[in-house]
């Protein structure tokens, strides 16, 4: 029997020592597996930033695509130019401008003294090098730069600090593109991007060498990725010493890190925590109009046949009365969000049409119209038109911004005026697949909820909804040939000019409503004691902007 | 006339053969399984903005542009030669993406399995004993809880609960550098406490309930009420004549737990940012990474059809009556 206290001390001893023995070697085995021995510096200047919601897909620049890998870029990269707290395009490896008269030739004066973290120069001709290469293999390898170079004819280098890029046309986003597009070493890359370049994709880049203001010190997959500030760096040295990203798979445990003074800021903070995060005064919560439009999409494809009222503006105009958007930001955002009535989110100011604006609720006015086209209820409740129930499919995907509450909330609105829905989750890729269809045929669907976000330039948000774009980002098989006019006048335009018509192109689009803009989710992070940040960003990264070098270079900590 | 020790070695050859064909029919089997789910790695939800060209550039470099039988072949020919191939996801090997992730898993569940084991044993041999008393009915109470809540919700309050004391996540603190070998073991071993506690507790109530029923039983066996009347001390009939049979469920149990650990660790992974197999799965997945994903359920296949082996071996071991 175990009643003895002595044989309970002795048990406990021996299971003590038995566990202590289990535990050692295999923790010494996942230990050696992934252990961190060399990342920068610890506390005092080394900035701890967790996020639970992203990771770095890759440190290829080649194939890495998300915020992080893109955010990880910019400060190990030059960049020629980036963009200030004003969403104002500015110099960054680049010191000074030009444009030529026809405005088809941009002449860039680059910092000199510049090395590369392996102790190469950085010169011009690194940036004409990877310009001209992401040119010849646009098509392929470079295909995920493609956009950014797009009319550029050649880029050459006639100095050490000379960068002149010649485009086949005057485009709009020229500066913009050559704000996305890091500079890469000729000595490293050079060999992969012989022949057809697809080196270029499978190298793995998990010892970058760069020439940005930070350097990637450890790296490990999914988990972490340690920087420390590199004294050949071309611009202003960094204030901080080092900063790393720690990614977590449940935003409780980050806000935990956060809270027990494991981390410095935490990023993509869900809208419920904030109040009670912002009750705790050690804490800055920075709570910002965001990029991130979720939007209510209608199946416009010329294939879509089984539901035809679903193409009548007029229906759309009922649904979209129907849609209580401010009570969406409430109940799905906790009222952490915007309101749009374009696609084009508000915080770009300069770009956003502030006359097309998000369409009030009014339920009366909603069924009114729907009778107003004979749409008539059943007995159950669910309108008829033209002979068929108004029973709608729904795809979403459970990734999307506010997903499922906000696909709830919507089949609940809209049930209010006899319409009804079947949302049907998935994965993104399935729900692409779903959305496409076989042969890009945009079949067997009705309405779709999905998110995007794009840069501070407007031509992302605009150029999706192309008929170029169709099978492509693309989502709602929407093909209008005035709007596609509009898209391309856009691009070959600057200054007010370029203004006026991509307000005008949202205007059509607000017109003909293939989506309805749900909201405009804001971009939440919470920092103890950071410094030197503008409150005011639309980006979630806001620390680390992946579109600027700005934020991190003048950040201080305490 | 006695076996030969060939003769004696057959049934566990005959066992053995009949794991190599099960794992060869189920790596067969995943290689199509996952092939069902819509999508591939080169699809446009997983490379946004790319062009066709790069769709199909992507589908050359992983092979997909195949066919699903010339794929099929070239998968069976690089697993005979030992290679699971390389990840679509990272670029690397398979094999070391998965080991990498084995061991974070295994630093979890070898001491959360043991840790369970300990109590398992403590509580069940103790409510055994005491049945019927209010003791016994505490810790049966105490176990059903533990085994009917949610793994995640139990990881959730534990966190909470050492906030401040414990490290929140990750499987070590990767701002914590140039402080020696020391302290970075004391920092693994603190990352470690939280998982392994909620792991052990998960698989605590099956196990403990498993063994009090199962001892119960055995101790009001005849022979159990022989050893008392031949005068042996308590400790002896539990050890030598109770425990020993009881154990048979438990073990089972233990390896049904190991087969299936993945499902188990999953949880506890998600919540405390741990790096494990159960991860790696969901993110391979998420990335459709068809290579990843055959390698991960190839070597879960094998550690179901060795733990069903292993166990086998022991129920010989503990009642000599049964054979393999």
């Amino acid at each position: 029997m175990l009643k003895s206290r002595q044989h309970a001390r002795r048990l406990a001893r021996r299971v003590g020592i038995g566990l202590a023995s289990a535990v050692l070697p295999v923790c010494l085995l996942a230990g050696c597996g992934s252990g961190d021995s060399s990342s920068a510096g610890g506390g005092g200047g080394v900035l701890r930033i967790g996020d639970a919601l992203s990771r770095i897909d890759s440190l290829n620049p080649f194939v890495g695509r998300n915020g992080f890998a893109t955010a990880t870029f910019r400060v190990i990269y030059p960049y020629l130019l980036q963009y200030d707290e004003t969403q104002s395009i500015v110099g960054d490896f680049a010191k000074t401008t030009e444009v030529s008269d026809d405005a088809k030739t941009l002449t860039f004066t680059t910092y000199d003294g510049g090395k590369w973290s392996d102790g190469e120069d950085l010169t011009a001709e690194d940036a004409a090098w990877t310009i001209n290469t992401i040119v010849r293999l646009k098509d392929g390898a470079a295909a995920k730069f493609a956009p950014y170079v797009a009319n550029i004819v050649r880029a050459t280098a006639p100095t050490p600090t000379t960068l002149t890029v010649e485009y086949s046309t005057p485009t709009a986003t020229a500066e913009d593109g050559l704000a996305s597009l890091p500079i890469l070493p000729e000595h490293i890359w050079a060999p992969m991007a012989e022949g057809k370049g697809e080196q270029l994709t499978t190298f793995v880049n998990d010892a970058p060498v760069g020439a940005g203001p930070f350097q990637v010190t450890k790296y490990t997959e999914n988990q972490f990725v340690n920087f420390s500030a590199y004294d050949g760096y071309y611009g202003p040295a960094p204030k901080l010493k080092g900063f790393g990203f720690q990614f977590f798979t449940s935003n409780d445990a980050m806000l935990s890190a956060l809270r027990s003074h494991e981390l410095d800021v935490a990023y993509e903070v869900p809208p419920t925590a904030v109040s009670q995060l912002e009750s705790d005064k050690s804490l800055t919560v920075n709570n910002v109009p965001g990029l991130d439009i979720d939007v209510l999409g209608f199946n416009s494809s010329a294939s879509q046949d089984e539901h035809p009222e679903l193409k009548n503006p007029k229906v759309r105009q009922a649904i979209d009365l129907a849609i209580d958007k401010e009570s969406l930001i409430d109940v799905v955002a906790d009222g952490s969000g915007t309101l749009t009535g374009t696609m084009v989110p508000p915080v770009l100011e300069k770009w956003n049409d502030p006359s097309v604006t998000a369409t009030p609720s009014d339920l009366d006015a909603a069924n009114k119209l729907l009778d107003s086209l004979g749409y008539t209820k059943g007995a159950d409740g669910i309108r008829t038109a033209d002979g068929h129930p108004m029973d709608y499919t729904l795809l979403f995907p459970s990734v999307a911004t506010g997903a499922p509450t906000v696909v709830t909330e919507v089949v609940k609105q809209l049930a209010a005026i006899g319409i009804k829905v079947e949302a049907r989750s998935s994965d993104f890729p399935s729900f692409l697949q779903a959305i496409y269809g076989p042969d890009n045929q945009y079949r067997g669907w009705d309405m779709m909820i999905s998110d995007y976000a794009f840069g501070y330039d407007p031509s992302g948000y605009l150029f999706s909804w192309t008929c170029a774009q169709l099978g492509g980002n693309n989502l709602t098989g929407y093909c209008d040939k005035d709007y596609d006019d509009l898209f391309a006048r856009q691009s070959t335009q600057i200054g007010d000019e370029r203004v006026q018509t991509v307000r005008e192109a949202q205007q059509r689009f607000a017109q003909q409503k293939p989506v309805i803009p749900l909201y405009v989710a804001n971009a939440i992070s919470v920092a103890r004691s950071v410094g030197n940040v503008p409150e005011q960003t639309s980006s979630p990264l806001v620390v680390v902007n992946y579109m600027s070098k700005l934020w991190i270079e003048q950040a201080t900590l305490g | 006339m006695r076996n030969s020790p060939l003769t004696a070695l057959l049934p566990l050859t005959r066992r053995l053969a009949a794991a190599v064909v099960v794992t060869l029919a189920v790596a067969v089997g995943n290689f199509f399984l996952f092939r069902l789910a819509p999508g591939n790695a080169a699809n446009l939800g997983l490379v946004p903005n790319a062009s066709p060209e790069l769709r199909a550039s992507l589908e050359h470099q992983f092979g997909l542009d195949q066919s699903t039988a010339t794929q099929l072949q070239a998968y069976l020919i690089q697993l005979a030669h030992g290679n699971l191939g390389v990840s679509f996801a990272n670029r690397r090997p398979v094999a070391d993406n998965l080991w990498t992730a084995l061991l974070n898993t295994l630093a979890m569940v070898v001491p959360g399995l043991i840790l369970a084991l300990v109590l398992a044993l403590i509580t069940g041999v103790y409510a055994a004993w005491r049945r019927g008393s209010v003791s016994d009915h505490a810790l049966r109470a105490v176990a059903l809880t533990m085994f009917a809540i949610p793994g995640q919700w139990l990881g959730m309050v534990l966190l909470y609960g050492a906030r401040g004391h414990l490290p929140a996540g990750g499987i070590s603190d990767p701002f914590l550098v140039g402080t020696g070998f020391q302290a970075e073991l004391a920092d693994r071993l603190q990352h470690m406490v939280l998982p392994c506690l909620t792991y052990a507790l998960i698989v605590y109530g099956a196990f403990m309930i498993v063994l009090r029923t199962s001892l119960v039983e055995t101790l009001s066996e005849g022979y159990i009420l022989a050893a008392k009347a031949r005068g042996l001390s308590n400790r002896v009939i539990l050890r030598r004549h109770a425990l020993r049979n009881a154990l048979l469920p438990l073990v089972t149990l233990i390896g049904l737990t190991i087969g299936t650990m993945v499902a188990g660790v999953i949880l506890v992974e998600s919540v405390f940012s741990w790096p494990g197999l159960g991860e790696a799965i969901y993110d391979a997945v998420n990335a459709r990474d068809y290579p990843m994903l055959q390698g991960a359920f190839l070597l879960l296949t094998v550690v179901v059809v060795l733990s069903n082996l292993v166990v086998d071996m022991t129920y010989s071991y503990l009642d000599p009556r049964v054979r393999l």
